[in-house]
């Protein structure tokens, strides 16, 4: 952390607006993106973002400089929108769960997906498949993907973040992503069956 | 080398994980195994689409409504900070209430104990006469022993219980008319079984011509029983306009004990030496004997005065007062007096320290009240958080 930063978060923890929108200038975009992939929702990512941003000013008096601030603040977010999830229940088509996979509203989501016929798996992947693949994902899944895969964090970061060993974001970036993959081509193949 | 190793390591590989050997077999893997170099294939194209994703620029109304929140945030910080100090308030006017209350209990404690000390008082005479009646001889040797441990005993059990206190005061008081006032004393004293060990009576100012002009001054030395030392004292001091007061308390139980138990010893040996005079044979021992037992009576007289004189000394008490007359007490007490500034001056100094004092009290008292505060504390938070849902519902509600 260098001494900007520490400067500017002393000034918060004195109740500084000004201060603290200059410290948080950096992590605006990134809270909201890590908050729209998570949600899926822009109008629920403006919410939480900003939501978990005024936790972070209220709670920034108990930040004790022992950790960094960035991995702290993303902690914040991604818990703030973990619970958002938890409590709204917002459904999650998930691969784990085979009542939701027979839910007819994935096969409606595959028909509009696909537009382009006769798909080659290897080459005709557009990234609008593979964004509605990771929305399918569940909620720890999507959560590391989101983190590690389109935030590029590292894995102690995500460690930090998520408050969980090295080992365990290993083994679950590997799940995630073979998730993610199956997802994908389960897709492909009822993809290919229909437009056959 | 297995497939199932490839598939569990592939995320590893790709995030540079794996250490140099694991990367070499994960490789040599990769160009073996056909299926797995395809799966491999595949999530590296998942991963590159998911990586070309652009982040989402924030929507633009993002700072500004992020700042009304924030200042909103300050603003319920605010509230909530008058909310703290109204229940402040409230708590406050609790801890003057409990204060009040436990402070008139205290008072109530101390009239008792000052009840106690009197009854004390008392017994403290009762075994003065009883230690007065012990001075009588002892019969023989071993009786003697015994009844020195004895007494013994009894002397440490009345330094706990009774303790010898010689009182002494000392008074200045001006006064408007002399005659009268040492007429009044006299008269109190008489009535209180106490005398006036010592007086002296003079003119401060005399005037042949004008004999109403004369102001007297004099100085009485009057002796009172214990128990009315501070009634006596009182009286005085209610006679006229006191200038000074002095009241010095001397324990001296522990060397009356001490000095008690030696002239016991001694007349143990005097007893002693008696019986070996009756067995003397020739006039030399005789007067040896006579010689020694001289010398031990000597001690025990000189010792038993001293005891009588504090004996004395702790049932009468001395207040030594000086009496000084003057014209106009009024106009004395303005001539004396500071001039306004120095007054204020005190006045200030006195309210100050009075203010600390309370000041003192109340921490004294916020901490021994500390307890209840808590339970205050709880309740009033629990009554905050059922107000606040309370709220909530109904904001929610109205949404």
């Amino acid at each position: 952390m260098n001494d900007i930063e520490s400067r500017l978060i002393k000034k918060c923890k004195k109740g500084n607006i000004n201060a603290f929108e200059e410290l948080i200038k950096k992590y605006e975009r990134t809270s909201y993106n890590i908050a729209l992939k998570m949600l899926k929702n822009p109008d629920d990512a403006m919410d939480i973002s900003q939501e978990s941003l005024i936790k972070v000013f209220r709670s920034i008096k108990n930040f004790k400089f022992q950790s960094s601030f960035s991995t702290w603040l993303y902690k914040i977010v991604v818990n703030t929108c973990l619970d958002h999830l938890r409590k709204r229940q917002v459904k999650v088509y998930s691969i784990d769960n085979p009542i939701q996979m027979e839910d007819g509203e994935i096969q409606r989501d595959i028909m509009n997906d696909l537009q382009v016929p006769e798909i080659v798996i290897e080459k005709k992947m557009t990234r609008e498949i593979v964004r509605k693949a990771v929305d399918r994902l569940n909620n720890d899944h999507r959560t590391i993907i989101i983190l590690r895969d389109i935030q590029e964090f590292s894995y102690q970061e995500i460690s930090d973040i998520l408050d969980c060993s090295i080992g365990t974001v290993k083994s679950r970036i590997n799940r995630a992503r073979s998730k993610l993959k199956d997802i994908l081509l389960r897709d492909m193949e009822q993809n290919d069956e229909i437009n056959v | 080398m297995t497939c199932k190793w490839f598939k569990e390591n592939m995320s590893l590989y790709i995030d540079n994980q794996l250490d140099d050997i694991e990367s070499k077999e994960f490789e040599l893997h990769l160009l073996e195994c056909n299926s797995c170099r395809k799966e491999y294939e595949y999530m590296i194209n998942i991963l590159k689409e998911i990586r070309m994703e652009e982040e989402v620029e924030l929507p633009q109304n993002f700072e500004l409504e992020l700042r009304n929140k924030l200042i909103k945030e300050t603003k319920d910080k605010s509230k909530k900070f008058n909310w703290k100090v109204l229940s402040g308030i409230a708590a406050s006017l609790l801890i003057v209430s409990f204060s009040l209350m436990s402070h008139n209990f205290n008072m109530g404690s101390k009239t008792e104990s000052i009840q106690k000390e009197m009854t004390m008082e008392e017994q403290e005479k009762y075994t003065m006469m009883d230690s007065d009646e012990s001075f009588g001889m002892p019969e023989s040797q071993i009786e003697v022993t015994y009844a020195l441990t004895n007494d013994n005993n009894r002397g440490m059990k009345n330094v706990k219980n009774d303790r010898k206190i010689i009182k002494n005061a000392s008074l200045n008081i001006e006064i408007e008319d002399y005659d009268k006032v040492f007429d009044e004393i006299i008269k109190f004293v008489k009535s209180q079984n106490g005398y006036i060990e010592n007086s002296q009576t003079g003119y401060k100012v005399f005037n042949r011509e004008e004999k109403e002009q004369n102001l007297k001054q004099g100085y009485l030395e009057i002796r009172i029983p214990q128990d009315v030392f501070m009634d006596t004292f009182n009286f005085l001091k209610d006679l006229g306009v006191v200038h000074s007061e002095n009241i010095a308390e001397n324990d001296i139980t522990v060397q009356y004990f001490d000095r008690d138990n030696y002239v016991k010893n001694m007349m143990i040996q005097e007893e002693r030496l008696r019986e070996i005079l009756k067995q003397a044979n020739n006039v030399q021992e005789i007067l040896m004997v006579e010689n020694e037992l001289r010398r031990i009576r000597t001690e025990i007289d000189g010792n038993t005065k001293v005891l009588k004189g504090w004996d004395n000394q702790v049932s009468m008490s001395t207040i030594s007062t000086n009496l000084t007359e003057v014209q106009n007490i009024e106009l004395s007490i303005k001539f004396d007096d500071d001039s306004i500034w120095t007054r204020g001056k005190k006045g200030f100094i006195r309210t100050v320290n009075r203010i600390i004092e309370i000041f003192e009290y109340f921490v004294v008292k916020v901490i021994t009240i500390l307890p209840i505060l808590l339970a205050i504390f709880i309740f009033l938070s629990i009554g905050y958080i059922v107000r606040r849902k309370h709220k909530n519902r109904r904001t929610k509600n109205e949404k």
